[in-house]
């Protein structure tokens, strides 16, 4: 038995350690920064709340935070049904399905970056040569009122999500026992009832998942947001990850930013816990 | 079954014209690639009229592509 734990420990051992070093530590010592005035050297004063007081009064990272959570709620949305939609036409049995699969998932493998610049020139230069062809006025300077930015942001990250939480649906869509629809069939259900009834509850763990994919990886965003609108117009389309960045680097404020990284750590940990206790207690047994 | 044949080609049509969709920002990617400065900003859609492949030989000398990879693994 005494060796048994010894191994356990040896084994164990190095990823605890390293996740210690890398993820517990920080987090721990950019919670202490963040009620001191840290400037990235050194701490001279530990001032308490200060920090937390002056950013609800921070009308920049307020503006963020509000634009943050209006684009996560639509971003979540359309990825979702875009993936669940795409998920449900390739397990459709075609010819096409496997080769329609890798096209879905392409995007996945380009860096968020440069897919930004890549629809930075679409937005600009695209959209609006078809505009002029097409003569619709609409499709001209999407990048420069902040409405036609936020789609711009969350077509993007729809286009390149979608593929990726498509690849999560298909995994459990073929689980579900083909048996069961057929029954449903026999019994005069048509499509739209075995999707509703069938379907739908089996794949809801899969719902689990991809939201919470989706939920964080929208509140984090930062290299497409940094690419493609760059915040502008006047810091409009700035979404929390960049203002944050922006504090502690071009402001070299670092302590306020910590605070603010802070605030936003609990805010994305405490939406995404509520949202899987919720889709957790929805899952249904087999 | 013909009613079921007929449905089940159309979501195939469908689903190649929504693959085509999701690829367009690689064709541009591509295309924009073969063509002169100049003629990305007058010839957005169209295959270029000249194909170039300047702009591949500048990127490779600027990036330095073999000491990059070597450098990042």
């Amino acid at each position: 038995m005494e060796s048994r734990k010894l191994w356990y420990w040896l084994f164990i051992g190095p990823a605890v350690i390293a996740l210690l070093i890398v993820v517990i530590l920080p987090l721990i010592f950019g919670v202490y920064y963040s009620f001191t005035n840290w400037n990235g050297i050194q701490i001279t004063e530990v001032i308490g709340f200060e920090h937390y007081k002056k950013l609800f009064h921070d009308t920049d990272f307020m503006n963020s935070l509000w634009f943050t959570a209006k684009f996560s709620v639509v971003s979540v949305f359309m990825i979702n049904f875009l993936g669940l939609s795409l998920a449900l036409l390739v397990t459709q049995k075609l010819k096409t399905s496997n080769f329609l699969r890798t096209i879905f998932f392409m995007p996945n493998l380009i860096g968020g970056l440069i897919l930004g610049f890549i629809w930075q020139f679409i937005f600009i230069k695209v959209f609006s040569a078809i505009g002029e062809q097409i003569g619709m006025e609409a499709l001209q300077g999407w990048l420069s009122t902040t409405t036609t930015g936020f789609w711009a942001l969350v077509i993007l990250m729809s286009w390149q999500m979608a593929g990726y939480i498509m690849v999560i649906y298909i995994s459990y869509l073929e689980s579900v026992p083909q048996e069961l629809l057929e029954a449903a069939e026999i019994d005069g259900a048509n499509a739209f009832q075995r999707f509703r009834n069938i379907t739908f509850p089996l794949v809801a763990p899969a719902f689990t998942v991809s939201l919470f994919l989706t939920l964080s990886n929208s509140f984090k965003l930062y290299d497409q947001n940094l690419s493609l609108t760059a915040g502008g117009p006047f810091n409009s389309t700035q979404m929390v990850a960049m203002e944050i960045y922006k504090t502690a680097f071009t402001q070299n404020t670092m302590a306020y930013a910590q605070a603010k990284a802070v605030i936003f750590f609990l805010l994305v940990a405490a939406i995404s816990l509520t949202q899987v206790y919720y889709n957790k207690k929805r899952e249904v047994e087999m | 079954m013909k009613a079921k044949h007929r449905s089940k080609l159309l979501i195939g049509i469908f689903g190649v014209i929504l693959g085509l969709v999701w690829l367009s920002p690689f064709y541009l990617m591509i295309v924009n690639s073969f063509k002169t400065k100049k003629e990305i900003f007058t010839n957005v859609l169209k295959l270029p009229e000249v194909f170039t492949f300047e702009n591949y030989s500048v990127a490779f000398e600027r990036l330095d592509f073999v000491r990059t990879f070597l450098t990042l693994s």
